[in-house]
């Protein structure tokens, strides 16, 4: 029979000699006491578990990661400002619009009006770029946009627009 | 003297104290236990400060709810079992937990006693020795080995008759 198959109304351990108990402690009697330094071990763990922390030994464990995190921080939010997009997308200083660059001295000798290309009131590279796609697909070009008077429409004439733009931006 | 339950809520207040008197009041139960499963001196020792370091860290927050041996015999039994693991990998479990001890050189009603009880099966000869030796309620059996009641007491049963029916030890029964 398995022993999961039998209902007990009483203890079975009822008809049992306490020597059975005796013997058998007999038997697994261990061969030596605990020796003292173990209780002394136990006892020094004790203690150390239950030894209250020091405020500043707690405060010291989250200053090192803190710190840590704080300089990579600085460092990424330096370096991020430095060479992330928005130091290449934050607008370029506005365009000198024409009227106010005819003002500045040491102009190329290029008229502004001329280095107008797409006729929005400034000069800047985009009116080079304009230039640039008239000359390689070889539209027909304004007369005006001969910036050097050399009678042709071409890559020099480009150049010459170019530069106009930085000189401007730059204020020069 | 304070109970098992009222050490374990001075233990939870910090007071490690408590925890040395509850240490105290265990200590030698546990190791008994430790040395019937390792049958090493050595071992024992080893099994009670680690079983004892495991219930440490239990603090604060530990709650009781059986009795403290009842809580601490599965403790002492997987830390054994770890323990004799690594000295024997490849063994069976109940070939590493239940070893009867060396009766050579002991009166002969023990060496006889020790004979009937290798005769048992493994879940029997333990539930014998936890009514028995570990002094363990029924009851604390079951929650200990998580078995039902009714398992514990089959077991019990089964195992008696087995001892009553052996003439080694038929002397050990009053009917």
């Amino acid at each position: 029979m398995s022993d999961t198959e039998r209902h007990f109304d009483n203890d079975p351990d009822a008809n049992v000699s306490p020597r059975f108990a005796e013997d058998l402690g007999k038997l697994f009697a261990p061969d030596r006491p605990v020796p003292s330094h173990v209780d002394q071990a136990v006892a020094e763990a004790a203690r150390r578990h239950f030894a209250p922390r020091p405020r500043r030994l707690w405060w010291l464990r989250w200053t090192v990661p803190a710190t840590a995190a704080a300089a990579i921080l600085v460092a990424a939010s330096a370096w991020w400002f430095h060479t992330g997009p928005a130091s290449q997308s934050a607008p370029a200083p506005s365009a000198p619009s024409v009227a106010e660059a005819s003002r500045v001295e040491g102009l190329a000798k290029v008229s502004l009006i001329q280095a107008d290309i797409d006729g929005n009131g400034t000069v800047n590279i985009l009116d080079a770029f304009t230039l640039a796609r008239h000359v390689d697909a070889q539209r027909p070009s304004e007369t005006s946009w001969d910036m050097n008077a050399d009678g042709l429409v071409d890559r020099r004439d480009v150049d010459t627009v170019a530069l106009a733009a930085v000189r401007l931006n730059k204020g020069v | 003297m304070k109970s098992d339950h009222e050490l374990i809520e001075s233990i939870n207040a910090g007071d490690a104290d408590a925890f040395e008197t509850l240490y105290q009041r265990h200590r030698d139960w546990v190791y008994r236990l430790a040395w019937r499963f390792t049958g090493d001196h050595q071992d024992a020792l080893d099994v009670l400060q680690e079983t004892f370091t495991y219930l440490l860290q239990k603090f604060p927050g530990f709650e009781l709810t059986a009795s403290m041996t009842t809580f601490l015999y599965p403790v002492v039994k997987h830390v054994s079992l770890n323990l004799r693991r690594r000295r024997s990998p490849g063994r069976a479990d109940d070939d590493l937990l239940n070893a009867i001890p060396d009766t050579t050189r002991s009166e002969t009603s023990r060496t006889e006693l020790a004979a009937a009880l290798s005769a048992l099966p493994p879940a029997q000869r333990e539930v014998v020795l936890m009514r028995f030796l570990d002094g363990l309620s029924l009851a604390e059996i079951s929650t200990a080995l998580d078995i039902p009641l009714n398992t514990t007491k089959s077991r019990l049963y089964n195992a008696l008759q087995k001892l009553r029916e052996d003439p080694r030890t038929r002397d050990y029964f009053l009917d």
